[in-house]
Protein backbone atom coordinates (compact mmCIF):
# COMPACT_ATOMS: atom_id res chain seq x y z
CA UNK A 1 0.00 0.00 0.00
CA UNK A 2 2.90 2.51 1.29
CA UNK A 3 4.54 1.45 -2.34
CA UNK A 4 1.56 2.21 -4.47
CA UNK A 5 1.06 5.54 -2.52
CA UNK A 6 4.88 6.26 -3.27
CA UNK A 7 4.41 5.52 -6.76
CA UNK A 8 1.85 7.77 -7.56
CA UNK A 9 2.02 10.89 -5.48
CA UNK A 10 5.68 10.46 -4.77
CA UNK A 11 5.64 14.39 -3.63
CA UNK A 12 2.93 13.68 -1.35
CA UNK A 13 4.65 10.88 0.76
CA UNK A 14 7.86 12.61 0.95
CA UNK A 15 5.85 15.71 2.63
CA UNK A 16 3.59 13.55 4.43
CA UNK A 17 3.58 15.52 7.51
CA UNK A 18 3.25 18.95 5.70
CA UNK A 19 0.17 17.08 3.87
CA UNK A 20 -1.28 15.93 6.97
CA UNK A 21 -0.54 19.47 8.45
CA UNK A 22 -2.55 21.19 5.72
CA UNK A 23 -5.88 18.82 6.47
CA UNK A 24 -5.84 19.73 9.73
CA UNK A 25 -5.53 23.37 9.04
CA UNK A 26 -8.37 23.71 6.41
CA UNK A 27 -10.88 21.10 8.83
CA UNK A 28 -10.13 23.90 11.89
CA UNK A 29 -10.55 27.02 9.60
CA UNK A 30 -13.51 25.07 8.14
CA UNK A 31 -14.63 24.15 11.47
CA UNK A 32 -14.24 27.56 13.47
CA UNK A 33 -15.01 29.79 10.83
CA UNK A 34 -18.22 27.52 10.00
CA UNK A 35 -19.61 27.48 13.57
CA UNK A 36 -19.09 31.29 14.40
CA UNK A 37 -20.60 32.34 11.10
CA UNK A 38 -23.64 29.68 11.21
CA UNK A 39 -24.17 31.60 14.41
CA UNK A 40 -24.31 35.28 13.22
CA UNK A 41 -25.87 34.44 9.94
CA UNK A 42 -28.77 33.08 11.68
CA UNK A 43 -28.54 36.18 13.90
CA UNK A 44 -28.68 38.12 11.28
CA UNK A 45 -30.94 36.40 8.58
CA UNK A 46 -33.80 36.18 11.59
CA UNK A 47 -33.35 40.15 12.22
CA UNK A 48 -33.89 40.65 8.09
CA UNK A 49 -36.66 38.50 7.77
CA UNK A 50 -38.59 39.66 10.78
CA UNK A 51 -38.21 43.53 10.50
CA UNK A 52 -38.65 43.55 6.39
CA UNK A 53 -41.88 45.91 5.69
CA UNK A 54 -44.93 43.40 6.99
CA UNK A 55 -42.43 41.39 9.30
CA UNK A 56 -43.78 41.04 12.65
CA UNK A 57 -41.39 43.44 14.36
CA UNK A 58 -41.23 45.35 11.02
CA UNK A 59 -38.59 48.19 11.75
CA UNK A 60 -37.05 50.27 8.59
CA UNK A 61 -34.02 51.15 10.01
CA UNK A 62 -32.48 48.37 11.49
CA UNK A 63 -33.71 46.68 8.17
CA UNK A 64 -31.81 49.16 6.13
CA UNK A 65 -28.63 48.92 7.92
CA UNK A 66 -28.15 45.34 7.55
CA UNK A 67 -29.53 45.24 3.78
CA UNK A 68 -26.99 47.80 3.28
CA UNK A 69 -23.96 46.08 5.17
CA UNK A 70 -24.36 42.90 3.60
CA UNK A 71 -24.49 43.85 0.17
CA UNK A 72 -21.60 45.91 0.80
CA UNK A 73 -19.32 43.03 1.79
CA UNK A 74 -21.19 40.90 -0.94
CA UNK A 75 -19.58 42.70 -3.58
CA UNK A 76 -16.23 42.52 -2.43
CA UNK A 77 -14.30 40.23 -3.88
CA UNK A 78 -12.77 37.79 -1.53
CA UNK A 79 -9.26 37.61 -2.37
CA UNK A 80 -9.45 42.04 -1.61
CA UNK A 81 -11.41 41.36 1.14
CA UNK A 82 -8.54 39.50 2.93
CA UNK A 83 -6.16 42.33 1.62
CA UNK A 84 -8.37 45.25 3.28
CA UNK A 85 -8.97 43.29 6.36
CA UNK A 86 -5.51 42.69 7.81
CA UNK A 87 -5.08 46.22 10.03
CA UNK A 88 -8.53 44.36 11.61
CA UNK A 89 -7.68 40.93 11.81
CA UNK A 90 -4.48 41.97 13.40
CA UNK A 91 -6.54 43.80 15.94
CA UNK A 92 -8.68 40.90 16.64
CA UNK A 93 -6.72 38.25 15.98
CA UNK A 94 -2.87 39.36 16.98
CA UNK A 95 -1.69 38.09 13.77
CA UNK A 96 -2.89 37.98 10.23
CA UNK A 97 -1.19 34.64 9.02
CA UNK A 98 -1.63 31.06 10.12
CA UNK A 99 -4.90 29.55 10.67
CA UNK A 100 -5.19 32.21 13.43
CA UNK A 101 -4.98 34.69 11.35
CA UNK A 102 -7.73 33.47 8.97
CA UNK A 103 -10.20 32.77 10.68
CA UNK A 104 -11.62 36.52 11.12
CA UNK A 105 -11.46 37.21 7.62
CA UNK A 106 -13.29 33.96 6.64
CA UNK A 107 -16.21 34.73 8.56
CA UNK A 108 -16.59 38.08 7.00
CA UNK A 109 -16.71 36.77 3.85
CA UNK A 110 -18.58 34.27 4.14
CA UNK A 111 -21.38 35.60 6.78
CA UNK A 112 -23.00 38.09 4.27
CA UNK A 113 -23.48 35.22 1.78
CA UNK A 114 -24.72 32.66 4.90
CA UNK A 115 -27.12 35.32 5.97
CA UNK A 116 -28.74 36.02 2.47
CA UNK A 117 -29.42 31.84 2.26
CA UNK A 118 -30.80 31.89 5.60
CA UNK A 119 -32.79 34.83 4.79
CA UNK A 120 -33.88 32.81 1.84
CA UNK A 121 -34.67 29.90 3.85
CA UNK A 122 -36.84 31.64 6.47
CA UNK A 123 -38.59 33.17 4.02
CA UNK A 124 -39.75 30.05 2.85
CA UNK A 125 -42.11 29.81 5.75
CA UNK A 126 -45.86 29.83 4.37
CA UNK A 127 -47.41 33.45 5.46
CA UNK A 128 -50.05 31.09 7.07
CA UNK A 129 -48.30 29.90 9.45
CA UNK A 130 -46.81 32.79 10.91
CA UNK A 131 -50.65 34.24 10.70
CA UNK A 132 -51.59 31.53 12.96
CA UNK A 133 -48.54 32.08 15.39
CA UNK A 134 -50.04 35.56 16.08
CA UNK A 135 -53.46 34.45 16.43
CA UNK A 136 -52.83 31.38 18.69
CA UNK A 137 -50.92 34.50 21.01
CA UNK A 138 -47.32 33.81 20.71
CA UNK A 139 -44.51 36.71 20.91
CA UNK A 140 -42.36 37.70 18.21
CA UNK A 141 -39.47 35.37 19.94
CA UNK A 142 -41.59 32.61 20.42
CA UNK A 143 -42.55 33.03 16.49
CA UNK A 144 -39.33 32.93 15.74
CA UNK A 145 -38.60 30.18 17.98
CA UNK A 146 -41.23 27.63 17.35
CA UNK A 147 -42.28 28.84 13.78
CA UNK A 148 -39.98 30.16 11.24
CA UNK A 149 -36.75 27.81 13.05
CA UNK A 150 -38.92 25.04 13.53
CA UNK A 151 -40.63 24.89 10.39
CA UNK A 152 -37.00 25.90 8.52
CA UNK A 153 -34.94 23.10 9.83
CA UNK A 154 -34.51 21.15 6.69
CA UNK A 155 -33.85 24.61 4.49
CA UNK A 156 -31.56 25.58 7.14
CA UNK A 157 -29.55 22.73 6.59
CA UNK A 158 -30.00 22.61 2.62
CA UNK A 159 -28.33 26.36 2.91
CA UNK A 160 -25.64 25.72 5.29
CA UNK A 161 -24.45 22.57 3.11
CA UNK A 162 -24.36 24.71 0.38
CA UNK A 163 -22.36 27.42 2.45
CA UNK A 164 -19.91 25.21 3.82
CA UNK A 165 -18.67 23.89 0.38
CA UNK A 166 -18.18 27.32 -0.78
CA UNK A 167 -16.34 27.97 2.84
CA UNK A 168 -14.17 25.17 1.70
CA UNK A 169 -13.77 27.05 -1.24
CA UNK A 170 -12.13 30.10 0.69
CA UNK A 171 -10.34 28.28 2.57
CA UNK A 172 -8.10 27.36 0.18
CA UNK A 173 -8.19 31.20 -1.37
CA UNK A 174 -6.40 32.57 2.59
CA UNK A 175 -4.00 29.59 2.27
CA UNK A 176 -2.81 31.76 -0.90
CA UNK A 177 -1.99 34.11 1.26
CA UNK A 178 -0.38 32.90 3.70
CA UNK A 179 -3.01 31.33 5.67
CA UNK A 180 -1.89 27.25 5.32
CA UNK A 181 -4.30 24.34 4.98
CA UNK A 182 -4.67 22.57 1.56
CA UNK A 183 -4.75 25.78 -0.96
CA UNK A 184 -1.21 26.59 0.53
CA UNK A 185 -0.04 23.09 -0.22
CA UNK A 186 -1.69 22.91 -3.23
CA UNK A 187 0.10 26.33 -4.61
CA UNK A 188 3.56 25.71 -2.83
CA UNK A 189 3.92 22.24 -4.05
CA UNK A 190 1.65 21.64 -7.23
CA UNK A 191 2.12 24.98 -8.66
CA UNK A 192 5.42 26.69 -7.78
CA UNK A 193 7.83 23.24 -7.60
CA UNK A 194 5.58 21.89 -10.11
CA UNK A 195 4.57 18.85 -8.73
CA UNK A 196 1.79 17.78 -9.98
CA UNK A 197 0.70 14.91 -7.73
CA UNK A 198 0.39 17.32 -4.73
CA UNK A 199 -2.12 19.71 -6.79
CA UNK A 200 -4.34 16.22 -7.47
CA UNK A 201 -3.82 15.26 -4.05
CA UNK A 202 -5.01 18.12 -2.47
CA UNK A 203 -8.40 17.65 -5.19
CA UNK A 204 -8.77 14.73 -4.06
CA UNK A 205 -9.10 15.46 -0.28
CA UNK A 206 -11.27 18.08 -0.98
CA UNK A 207 -13.49 16.42 -2.73
CA UNK A 208 -14.18 13.52 -0.30
CA UNK A 209 -14.32 16.55 2.43
CA UNK A 210 -17.21 18.36 -0.27
CA UNK A 211 -19.19 15.29 -0.30
CA UNK A 212 -19.58 14.22 3.32
CA UNK A 213 -20.15 17.90 4.12
CA UNK A 214 -23.38 17.39 1.44
CA UNK A 215 -24.17 13.89 2.33
CA UNK A 216 -24.68 14.98 6.11
CA UNK A 217 -26.69 17.96 4.71
CA UNK A 218 -28.87 15.96 2.68
CA UNK A 219 -29.41 13.50 5.43
CA UNK A 220 -30.15 15.85 8.15
CA UNK A 221 -32.53 18.04 5.61
CA UNK A 222 -34.57 14.78 4.37
CA UNK A 223 -34.61 14.16 7.99
CA UNK A 224 -36.40 17.27 8.85
CA UNK A 225 -38.79 17.02 5.77
CA UNK A 226 -42.11 15.69 6.81
CA UNK B 1 -71.96 46.94 26.11
CA UNK B 2 -75.21 44.13 27.65
CA UNK B 3 -73.71 41.13 29.17
CA UNK B 4 -75.18 38.97 26.09
CA UNK B 5 -73.06 40.73 23.54
CA UNK B 6 -69.58 38.98 23.01
CA UNK B 7 -68.26 40.90 19.82
CA UNK B 8 -69.25 44.57 19.06
CA UNK B 9 -68.12 46.52 15.65
CA UNK B 10 -68.60 50.67 15.74
CA UNK B 11 -68.74 52.40 12.57
CA UNK B 12 -65.37 50.51 12.04
CA UNK B 13 -63.66 51.79 8.65
CA UNK B 14 -60.34 50.43 7.15
CA UNK B 15 -58.27 51.16 3.90
CA UNK B 16 -55.05 50.22 2.88
CA UNK B 17 -52.75 52.10 0.98
CA UNK B 18 -52.25 51.18 -2.39
CA UNK B 19 -49.74 53.57 -3.61
CA UNK B 20 -48.94 57.23 -1.97
CA UNK B 21 -51.99 58.32 -3.11
CA UNK B 22 -54.62 55.56 -3.32
CA UNK B 23 -56.63 54.20 -1.00
CA UNK B 24 -58.72 51.24 -1.07
CA UNK B 25 -61.01 51.03 1.71
CA UNK B 26 -62.04 47.31 2.56
CA UNK B 27 -64.42 48.24 5.76
CA UNK B 28 -67.21 51.19 5.08
CA UNK B 29 -68.57 52.26 8.39
CA UNK B 30 -69.48 48.26 9.64
CA UNK B 31 -71.37 48.03 12.89
CA UNK B 32 -72.23 44.57 14.29
CA UNK B 33 -73.20 42.91 17.50
CA UNK B 34 -72.15 39.06 17.58
CA UNK B 35 -73.95 37.47 20.75
CA UNK B 36 -72.60 34.93 22.90
CA UNK B 37 -73.57 31.38 21.93
CA UNK B 38 -74.45 32.22 18.21
CA UNK B 39 -73.49 30.90 15.54
CA UNK B 40 -72.85 34.41 13.08
CA UNK B 41 -72.16 34.18 9.41
CA UNK B 42 -70.60 36.69 7.78
CA UNK B 43 -71.43 36.47 3.77
CA UNK B 44 -70.28 37.99 0.50
CA UNK B 45 -68.40 37.58 -2.84
CA UNK B 46 -63.95 37.30 -2.53
CA UNK B 47 -62.72 40.72 -1.97
CA UNK B 48 -65.78 41.88 -0.02
CA UNK B 49 -63.79 42.34 2.89
CA UNK B 50 -64.86 39.11 5.02
CA UNK B 51 -61.73 38.70 5.75
CA UNK B 52 -60.56 41.34 6.89
CA UNK B 53 -63.16 42.07 9.32
CA UNK B 54 -63.05 38.79 11.02
CA UNK B 55 -59.13 39.63 11.71
CA UNK B 56 -60.51 42.86 13.22
CA UNK B 57 -61.59 40.62 15.85
CA UNK B 58 -58.50 39.54 17.25
CA UNK B 59 -56.48 42.48 16.55
CA UNK B 60 -54.74 40.46 13.62
CA UNK B 61 -55.88 43.58 11.09
CA UNK B 62 -56.45 47.42 12.80
CA UNK B 63 -58.89 49.62 12.11
CA UNK B 64 -58.97 52.85 10.56
CA UNK B 65 -61.54 54.24 11.97
CA UNK B 66 -64.09 52.66 14.61
CA UNK B 67 -64.26 50.91 17.61
CA UNK B 68 -64.30 46.99 17.42
CA UNK B 69 -64.73 45.18 21.05
CA UNK B 70 -64.35 42.00 22.59
CA UNK B 71 -66.35 41.35 25.98
CA UNK B 72 -65.56 45.06 27.50
CA UNK B 73 -62.06 45.09 25.27
CA UNK B 74 -61.34 47.56 23.15
CA UNK B 75 -59.09 45.81 20.68
CA UNK B 76 -57.40 48.54 19.29
CA UNK B 77 -56.62 50.29 22.41
CA UNK B 78 -54.86 46.81 24.20
CA UNK B 79 -51.23 46.46 24.51
CA UNK B 80 -49.37 44.16 22.28
CA UNK B 81 -49.04 42.45 25.91
CA UNK B 82 -52.89 41.80 26.62
CA UNK B 83 -53.70 41.88 22.95
CA UNK B 84 -52.04 38.29 23.04
CA UNK B 85 -53.80 37.47 26.11
CA UNK B 86 -57.23 37.86 24.72
CA UNK B 87 -56.12 36.37 21.25
CA UNK B 88 -55.49 33.06 23.87
CA UNK B 89 -59.42 33.64 24.00
CA UNK B 90 -60.05 33.59 20.80
CA UNK B 91 -59.77 30.19 18.51
CA UNK B 92 -59.46 30.91 14.94
CA UNK B 93 -59.35 28.38 12.00
CA UNK B 94 -58.68 29.20 8.00
CA UNK B 95 -59.06 27.92 4.78
CA UNK B 96 -55.77 26.66 4.15
CA UNK B 97 -55.55 24.59 8.08
CA UNK B 98 -52.39 26.30 8.43
CA UNK B 99 -50.69 22.99 10.35
CA UNK B 100 -47.61 23.34 10.96
CA UNK B 101 -45.69 20.67 8.88
CA UNK B 102 -43.04 19.96 11.05
CA UNK B 103 -44.57 19.12 13.72
CA UNK B 104 -46.66 16.06 14.77
CA UNK B 105 -50.45 16.46 15.17
CA UNK B 106 -50.10 16.11 18.89
CA UNK B 107 -47.49 18.71 18.75
CA UNK B 108 -49.79 20.78 16.44
CA UNK B 109 -52.66 21.26 18.95
CA UNK B 110 -50.34 21.55 21.92
CA UNK B 111 -48.57 24.69 20.21
CA UNK B 112 -50.66 27.34 21.68
CA UNK B 113 -50.48 26.27 25.74
CA UNK B 114 -46.78 25.35 24.51
CA UNK B 115 -45.74 28.81 26.27
CA UNK B 116 -47.91 28.21 29.41
CA UNK B 117 -47.55 27.68 32.95
CA UNK B 118 -49.38 24.71 32.46
CA UNK B 119 -47.31 21.08 32.78
CA UNK B 120 -45.91 18.44 30.27
CA UNK B 121 -48.56 16.07 31.65
CA UNK B 122 -51.34 18.40 31.98
CA UNK B 123 -50.72 19.41 28.45
CA UNK B 124 -50.74 16.32 27.00
CA UNK B 125 -53.85 15.06 28.52
CA UNK B 126 -55.61 18.21 27.06
CA UNK B 127 -54.28 17.66 23.54
CA UNK B 128 -55.64 13.91 23.95
CA UNK B 129 -59.45 15.41 24.98
CA UNK B 130 -59.01 18.12 22.09
CA UNK B 131 -58.38 15.14 19.66
CA UNK B 132 -61.01 13.13 21.19
CA UNK B 133 -63.51 15.80 20.96
CA UNK B 134 -62.97 16.31 17.04
CA UNK B 135 -63.01 12.33 16.20
CA UNK B 136 -59.25 11.89 15.32
CA UNK B 137 -57.04 10.12 18.82
CA UNK B 138 -55.25 8.11 16.97
CA UNK B 139 -53.32 10.58 14.90
CA UNK B 140 -51.45 11.98 17.85
CA UNK B 141 -48.31 11.22 16.41
CA UNK B 142 -48.58 11.43 11.95
CA UNK B 143 -47.70 14.84 10.52
CA UNK B 144 -50.04 16.57 8.97
CA UNK B 145 -49.11 15.87 5.50
CA UNK B 146 -50.41 11.84 5.78
CA UNK B 147 -54.50 13.93 6.69
CA UNK B 148 -56.75 14.53 4.38
CA UNK B 149 -58.36 18.01 3.92
CA UNK B 150 -61.17 17.38 6.89
CA UNK B 151 -58.48 15.86 8.72
CA UNK B 152 -56.44 18.43 8.91
CA UNK B 153 -59.29 21.10 9.55
CA UNK B 154 -60.27 19.31 12.25
CA UNK B 155 -56.57 18.86 13.68
CA UNK B 156 -56.81 23.03 13.43
CA UNK B 157 -60.57 22.91 15.28
CA UNK B 158 -58.71 21.16 17.80
CA UNK B 159 -55.65 23.83 18.15
CA UNK B 160 -58.12 26.20 17.90
CA UNK B 161 -60.22 25.18 21.08
CA UNK B 162 -56.92 23.96 23.09
CA UNK B 163 -57.26 27.67 25.36
CA UNK B 164 -60.85 26.96 25.98
CA UNK B 165 -61.58 30.05 23.61
CA UNK B 166 -65.27 31.77 23.98
CA UNK B 167 -65.39 32.85 20.42
CA UNK B 168 -64.39 30.60 17.20
CA UNK B 169 -63.62 32.57 14.43
CA UNK B 170 -63.78 30.67 10.89
CA UNK B 171 -62.65 31.64 8.12
CA UNK B 172 -63.68 30.20 4.68
CA UNK B 173 -63.28 27.22 7.04
CA UNK B 174 -64.83 24.42 4.48
CA UNK B 175 -64.31 26.37 1.18
CA UNK B 176 -61.37 24.19 0.55
CA UNK B 177 -63.34 20.82 1.13
CA UNK B 178 -65.78 18.94 -0.80
CA UNK B 179 -69.45 18.94 -0.15
CA UNK B 180 -69.62 15.47 2.14
CA UNK B 181 -66.05 16.69 4.17
CA UNK B 182 -67.82 20.30 4.56
CA UNK B 183 -71.16 18.99 5.19
CA UNK B 184 -69.33 16.80 8.46
CA UNK B 185 -67.28 19.65 9.86
CA UNK B 186 -69.96 22.09 10.00
CA UNK B 187 -71.76 19.24 11.80
CA UNK B 188 -69.16 18.97 13.91
CA UNK B 189 -68.89 22.96 14.34
CA UNK B 190 -72.18 22.69 15.21
CA UNK B 191 -71.61 20.05 17.98
CA UNK B 192 -69.31 22.59 19.70
CA UNK B 193 -71.50 25.18 19.80
CA UNK B 194 -74.16 23.25 21.81
CA UNK B 195 -72.11 21.33 23.87
CA UNK B 196 -69.68 23.98 24.83
CA UNK B 197 -71.73 27.00 24.14
CA UNK B 198 -68.60 28.48 22.46
CA UNK B 199 -69.71 31.32 19.63
CA UNK B 200 -68.94 30.74 16.19
CA UNK B 201 -68.49 33.56 13.80
CA UNK B 202 -68.37 32.25 10.04
CA UNK B 203 -66.91 33.90 7.04
CA UNK B 204 -68.00 32.17 3.75
CA UNK B 205 -69.05 32.71 0.30
CA UNK B 206 -71.34 29.81 0.50
CA UNK B 207 -74.86 30.57 1.38
CA UNK B 208 -75.26 26.79 1.81
CA UNK B 209 -73.17 27.20 4.59
CA UNK B 210 -75.38 29.93 5.80
CA UNK B 211 -78.62 27.82 5.57
CA UNK B 212 -76.86 24.72 7.37
CA UNK B 213 -75.58 26.58 10.61
CA UNK B 214 -75.87 30.03 11.42
CA UNK B 215 -78.48 31.52 13.73
CA UNK B 216 -77.74 35.28 12.56
CA UNK B 217 -75.72 36.35 9.02
CA UNK B 218 -74.26 39.56 7.81
CA UNK B 219 -74.33 39.99 4.39
CA UNK B 220 -70.56 41.98 3.32
CA UNK B 221 -71.07 44.04 -0.33
CA UNK B 222 -67.81 46.03 -1.30
CA UNK B 223 -66.95 46.43 2.56
CA UNK B 224 -69.89 47.42 3.47
CA UNK B 225 -72.61 45.33 5.64
CA UNK B 226 -76.30 45.49 3.16
CA UNK B 227 -78.06 43.35 5.23
CA UNK B 228 -78.60 41.69 8.58
CA UNK B 229 -80.59 39.58 10.85
CA UNK B 230 -81.56 36.17 11.63
CA UNK B 231 -81.32 34.03 8.99
CA UNK B 232 -84.98 32.80 8.67
CA UNK B 233 -86.10 35.72 8.16
CA UNK B 234 -82.89 37.05 5.97
CA UNK B 235 -84.00 33.93 3.88
CA UNK B 236 -87.71 34.53 3.57
CA UNK B 237 -87.82 38.31 2.92
CA UNK B 238 -84.40 39.47 1.73
CA UNK B 239 -84.05 43.35 1.55
CA UNK B 240 -80.93 43.71 -0.81
CA UNK B 241 -80.38 42.68 -4.23
CA UNK B 242 -77.23 40.34 -2.99
CA UNK B 243 -78.49 38.99 -0.51
CA UNK B 244 -81.38 37.89 -2.95
CA UNK B 245 -78.78 37.00 -5.54
CA UNK B 246 -77.34 34.73 -2.79
CA UNK B 247 -80.30 33.05 -1.64
CA UNK B 248 -81.06 31.78 -4.90
CA UNK B 249 -78.17 29.98 -5.25
CA UNK B 250 -79.65 27.63 -2.57
CA UNK B 251 -83.21 27.86 -3.87
CA UNK B 252 -84.92 25.63 -6.17
CA UNK B 253 -88.25 27.87 -6.95
CA UNK B 254 -87.48 29.06 -10.01
CA UNK B 255 -89.08 28.58 -13.30
CA UNK B 256 -86.59 27.90 -16.21
CA UNK B 257 -87.71 28.74 -19.96
CA UNK B 258 -87.37 25.40 -21.23
CA UNK B 259 -89.96 24.06 -18.42
CA UNK B 260 -92.29 27.34 -19.24
CA UNK B 261 -92.85 26.39 -22.73
CA UNK B 262 -93.74 22.95 -21.70
CA UNK B 263 -96.42 24.73 -20.12
CA UNK B 264 -99.31 25.89 -22.57
CA UNK B 265 -101.26 28.01 -20.31
CA UNK B 266 -105.13 28.69 -20.89
CA UNK B 267 -107.04 31.41 -20.74
CA UNK B 268 -108.35 30.60 -17.60
CA UNK B 269 -105.63 28.89 -15.95
CA UNK B 270 -102.55 30.48 -13.50
CA UNK B 271 -99.52 30.18 -13.17
CA UNK B 272 -98.92 30.94 -9.13
CA UNK B 273 -95.38 30.90 -7.05
CA UNK B 274 -96.24 30.39 -3.08
CA UNK B 275 -93.41 30.93 -1.00
CA UNK B 276 -93.71 30.81 3.04
CA UNK B 277 -92.93 34.18 4.78
CA UNK B 278 -93.40 33.43 8.34
CA UNK B 279 -92.99 30.13 10.65
CA UNK B 280 -96.79 29.60 11.39
CA UNK B 281 -97.76 26.40 11.04
CA UNK B 282 -98.23 24.69 7.67
CA UNK B 283 -101.81 23.53 6.73
CA UNK B 284 -102.39 21.81 4.07
CA UNK B 285 -103.22 24.04 1.32
CA UNK B 286 -103.57 22.25 -1.79
CA UNK B 287 -106.22 20.48 -0.57
CA UNK B 288 -107.86 23.06 0.96
CA UNK B 289 -108.16 24.87 -2.15
CA UNK B 290 -108.90 22.06 -3.91
CA UNK B 291 -111.61 21.18 -1.73
CA UNK B 292 -113.22 24.78 -0.93
CA UNK B 293 -112.78 26.12 -4.68
CA UNK B 294 -113.01 22.70 -6.79
CA UNK B 295 -109.96 23.60 -8.80
CA UNK B 296 -107.23 21.35 -9.84
CA UNK B 297 -103.79 22.98 -8.44
CA UNK B 298 -101.31 20.90 -10.47
CA UNK B 299 -97.67 21.13 -9.02
CA UNK B 300 -94.77 22.16 -11.47
CA UNK B 301 -91.79 22.65 -8.69
CA UNK B 302 -91.75 22.22 -4.89
CA UNK B 303 -88.89 23.21 -3.28
CA UNK B 304 -90.29 23.12 0.59
CA UNK B 305 -87.08 22.38 3.64
CA UNK B 306 -87.54 23.12 7.35
CA UNK B 307 -85.10 26.08 8.44
CA UNK B 308 -83.97 26.51 12.34
CA UNK B 309 -87.14 24.23 12.87
CA UNK B 310 -89.67 26.52 10.52
CA UNK B 311 -90.74 26.27 6.71
CA UNK B 312 -88.66 27.89 3.77
CA UNK B 313 -89.68 27.77 -0.26
CA UNK B 314 -92.60 27.08 -1.76
CA UNK B 315 -94.41 25.58 -4.81
CA UNK B 316 -94.84 26.95 -7.99
CA UNK B 317 -98.55 25.29 -8.95
CA UNK B 318 -100.87 25.76 -11.95
CA UNK B 319 -104.39 26.35 -11.09
CA UNK B 320 -106.80 25.17 -13.19
CA UNK B 321 -110.45 25.82 -13.46
CA UNK B 322 -113.06 28.59 -14.21
CA UNK B 323 -112.57 32.25 -14.28
CA UNK B 324 -114.59 32.83 -11.13
CA UNK B 325 -113.21 29.44 -9.47
CA UNK B 326 -109.62 30.56 -10.10
CA UNK B 327 -110.22 34.69 -9.13
CA UNK B 328 -111.93 33.32 -6.22
CA UNK B 329 -109.30 30.80 -5.58
CA UNK B 330 -106.41 33.42 -5.22
CA UNK B 331 -108.30 36.08 -3.33
CA UNK B 332 -108.13 33.34 -0.86
CA UNK B 333 -104.57 32.33 -1.31
CA UNK B 334 -103.76 36.28 -0.83
CA UNK B 335 -105.57 36.29 2.45
CA UNK B 336 -103.40 33.61 3.90
CA UNK B 337 -100.50 35.72 6.27
CA UNK B 338 -97.88 33.04 6.61
CA UNK B 339 -96.98 32.58 2.17
CA UNK B 340 -96.39 35.14 -0.05
CA UNK B 341 -98.12 34.72 -3.60
CA UNK B 342 -97.14 35.22 -6.78
CA UNK B 343 -98.90 35.33 -10.24
CA UNK B 344 -97.13 34.88 -13.47
CA UNK B 345 -97.96 37.77 -15.81
CA UNK B 346 -95.88 39.45 -18.66
CA UNK B 347 -92.50 37.04 -17.92
CA UNK B 348 -92.32 37.45 -14.56
CA UNK B 349 -94.03 36.73 -11.04
CA UNK B 350 -95.68 39.93 -9.10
Amino acid sequence: MDAFFSKLFPNVVSNLEVFNQAIIQTLQMVAISGVISFLLSLTFGILIVITKNGGILANRIVWNILDKIINLFRSIPFIILIAALIPVTRIISGTAIGVKGTIFPLIVGITPFFTRQIESALNETDDGLIETGEVIGLTPWQLVWSVYLHESISSISRVTTITIVSLIGLTAIVGVVGGGGLGDFAIQYGYQQNQFDATIACIIVLLILVSIVQIIGTFISKKATH
Amino acid sequence: MASSELVKFQHVSKSFKTSKKKEHEVLKDVNLVIRKGKIFGIIGYSGAGKSTLIRCINGIEDTTQGKVFFEDKEINQLSKKSLRQVRGQIGMIFQQFNLMPARTIAENVALPIRYSKLGKQKIKEKVKKMLELVGLPEKANAYPSSLSGGQKQRVAIARALINDPKILLCDEATSALDPQTTQSILELLKKLNKSLGITLVIVTHEMQVVEDICDEIAVLNKGKIVEQGDVYSIFVNPQAELTKRFINTTSKLNISDSLLNTINLTEEQRLVKITYISDEAVVPLISIISLKFKIKANIIVGDIKILRGKPLGGLIIVLDGESAQVTDTLKYLKEQKNIQVEVYQNGRFL
